[in-house]
């Protein structure tokens, strides 16, 4: 089987295609981030004109690429969930019409679940059952996998996600966006000893998480201080070790309430160098085994909603199930999108 | 020519599908404002009217399409739905301002159509038809507060569209008399856009890729949102206004 699978729910426009035998073949990713800079934040509307005018042209350069030799695909995967509604509905409308057009199957995917799977692109992917970190953007979720296409969220944020906690904190050291490579690219000159700051909620028991009170935290600290390079690289470092830290204790403490013995970590802060390194001693420890995808799948892409909709629709018991949103689909030919959507609900 | 027909860019969501010999169309309309709800009707039409008329899509010689004014969303659902159909049979495409749309559901005459933009605005050009060719642009769509047409309307002009329906009053005050001949037609509809589509012919086709939106509301971010220079984007800004 040969699927294609189309990313539009924020500001990337991504689309893959995945073959059964063969992997991944080819994707692409265009990025929105200089478009939005300007407005301080995503623009929902500017996000789903762009994604509509580079949409199809993408898809199409990935259709004729040399690499692909099937000028038909066999499935279409588009994500159909959470995000802003204007941008999933590009994917959505497109995705869904080509699908008909070309008389093959085509399915609305999760974008959590896209991260979820995005190690399975890798050699040595994981198995079930897995414990997976997810750290992006818009969310911080750490997710029992008991079997394919069955999570159970163990914790989540209560406020920011850990990769808006890097973008808010490295705004205010007046650093670039995003903010998760930039920290982690200040920090390296930073001095440990100089700074500990807090790691929020991890004395008292559970796996939820809250990133806010941290972000507080460096923000009267960077007061104090003349931001200097130095002090700023100290402050980034104290930042960095401390969220990393914080998510470090909660995969602990995961691995050792399920007694997994494996953890996934994706997201776009999982291609933080530093978590990787950290987790990988605690895995090393815990004779757990850990999993992440290559850095540019951690962040959004089309190449894990491809994989996530291969996986639908091949997996025994899952290809037949209908996506349980409270809102089943009126007809075969309908493609809803859902902007708010828990992993539990797939 | 055979052409199926899309529109989704107002409340009313229609697929037509038309032929040198006939024109089978299917019509739903949305409760206001939720043109997002067209991405349950729009396929399944087109599937109806290819089953009745037994044609596959690769059959066809062109899709056509409104591509706006309208809902901004209901237009992309548009363009998305023509582009995937399109690409997948290896259709050109043709797009249609819907204000062209509403200016063809007249048999002939100088037609003043308008569909309510929101925030006290009304999308609308002005347009003369003439027997069997598609409809005369005498003013390009423009989004203006109803009362303060860029152009005169003369007497014998009708007026159609949802803007007349929420702004008539305004209209009539702006352009000074109220001679005008107001018909009761509300929504553009696929079968109009398959009769303009007839009479562009292909050489007004383009290539699925090259298809564009015709929002004419481009100024959609307020400029005091705008930050400097340098300063970095936060998740999720707030909404930008439009419709
Ligand atoms: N090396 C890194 N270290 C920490 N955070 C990072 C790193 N690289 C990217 N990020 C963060 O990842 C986030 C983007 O991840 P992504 O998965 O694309 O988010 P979303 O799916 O919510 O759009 C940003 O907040 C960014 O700062």
């Amino acid at each position: 089987m040969r699927i294609l699978g189309i990313e539009t729910s924020c500001d990337d426009t991504g689309a893959a295609i995945y073959d059964s035998h063969q992997g991944l073949i080819v994707h692409q990713l265009a990025s929105q981030v200089d478009l939005h800079q300007q407005y301080g934040g995503v623009v929902p509307e500017l996000a789903a004109r762009d994604h509509i005018r580079v949409l199809l042209p993408l898809i199409d350069s990935l259709v004729r690429d040399p690499l692909n030799d099937a000028k038909k695909l066999d499935a279409v995967a588009y994500t159909a969930g959470p995000g802003l509604v204007g941008a999933l509905l590009v994917g959505a409308s497109l995705g869904k019409s080509l699908a008909q057009s070309w008389g093959v199957p085509a399915i609305g995917v999760h974008h959590m679940e896209g991260h979820l799977l995005s190690p399975m692109l890798e050699d040595n992917p994981p198995e079930f059952p897995f414990l997976a970190l997810l750290v992006s953007g818009g969310h911080t979720l750490l997710v029992d996998v008991e079997a394919a296409g069955h999570y159970k969220i163990l914790g989540q944020s209560v406020d920011d996600a850990a990769g808006e906690a890097f973008d808010k904190t490295a705004k205010l050291l007046g650093l670039d966006y995003p903010g998760g490579p930039a920290i982690a690219k200040a920090a390296i000159n930073g001095d440990a000893n100089r700074f500990t700051f807090p790691r929020p909620m991890t004395n008292r028991p559970g796996l939820d998480f809250s990133f806010s009170g941290l972000k507080t935290h460096t923000l009267i600290t960077a007061q104090k201080h003349q931001l200097d390079e130095q002090t700023i690289a100290d402050i980034a470092l104290a930042f960095e070790l401390a969220v990393v830290d914080t998510l470090k204790i909660k995969c602990s403490r995961a691995l050792s309430q399920t007694m997994r013995k494996r953890l996934v970590v994706a997201g776009g802060v999982g291609a933080n160098q530093r978590l990787r390194a950290t987790l990988q001693k605690l895995a090393d420890q815990n004779n757990v085994r850990l999993f992440y995808p290559r850095a540019e799948f951690c962040t959004d892409n089309g190449a894990m909603i491809a994989y996530a909709g291969y996986f639908r629709l091949t997996t025994e018991g899952l290809a037949n199930r209908r996506l349980a949103t409270g809102k089943p689909a009126v007809n075969d030919y309908a493609f809803d999108v859902h902007p708010r959507w828990s992993l539990e609900d797939i | 020519m055979k052409i199926l027909a899309i529109d989704t860019a107002t409340e009313a969501c229609s697929v037509a599908l038309s032929t040198a010999q006939e024109i089978i169309q299917k019509y739903d309309i949305q409760s206001i404002g939720q043109p997002a709800a067209h991405s349950r009707l729009v396929l399944q039409m087109v599937e109806d009217v290819l089953q009745k008329s037994n044609f596959r899509l690769g059959n066809l010689d062109a899709i056509a399409v409104n591509t706006g004014p309208g809902s901004f969303t209901g237009v992309r659902i548009g363009l998305g739905v023509a582009q995937g159909l399109a690409y997948g049979a290896d259709l050109p495409v043709i797009g249609v301002c819907s204000l062209a749309v509403l200016a063809a559901s007249i048999e002939s005459g100088v037609v003043l159509p308008a569909i309510d933009a929101r925030m006290n605005q009304v999308y609308c050009g002005l347009y003369e038809v003439v027997k069997s060719s598609k409809p005369i642009q005498l003013y390009h769509p423009v989004v203006v507060n109803p009362g303060s047409m860029p152009f005169p309307v003369n007497k014998s002009a009708c007026g159609l569209g949802s803007g007349w329906d929420v702004y008539g009053d305004a209209i009539i005050a702006g352009i000074g008399h109220n001679e005008i001949n107001r018909l009761s037609v509300r929504y553009p509809e696929a079968k109009y856009l398959a009769k303009v589509a007839q009479q562009s012919g292909l050489e007004s086709a383009v290539a699925p890729m090259q298809l564009q939106a015709t929002y004419v509301r481009n100024n959609i971010v307020e400029s005091r949102k705008r930050l400097p220079p340098g300063t970095r984007p936060v998740r999720h800004a707030d909404h930008a206004r439009g419709h």
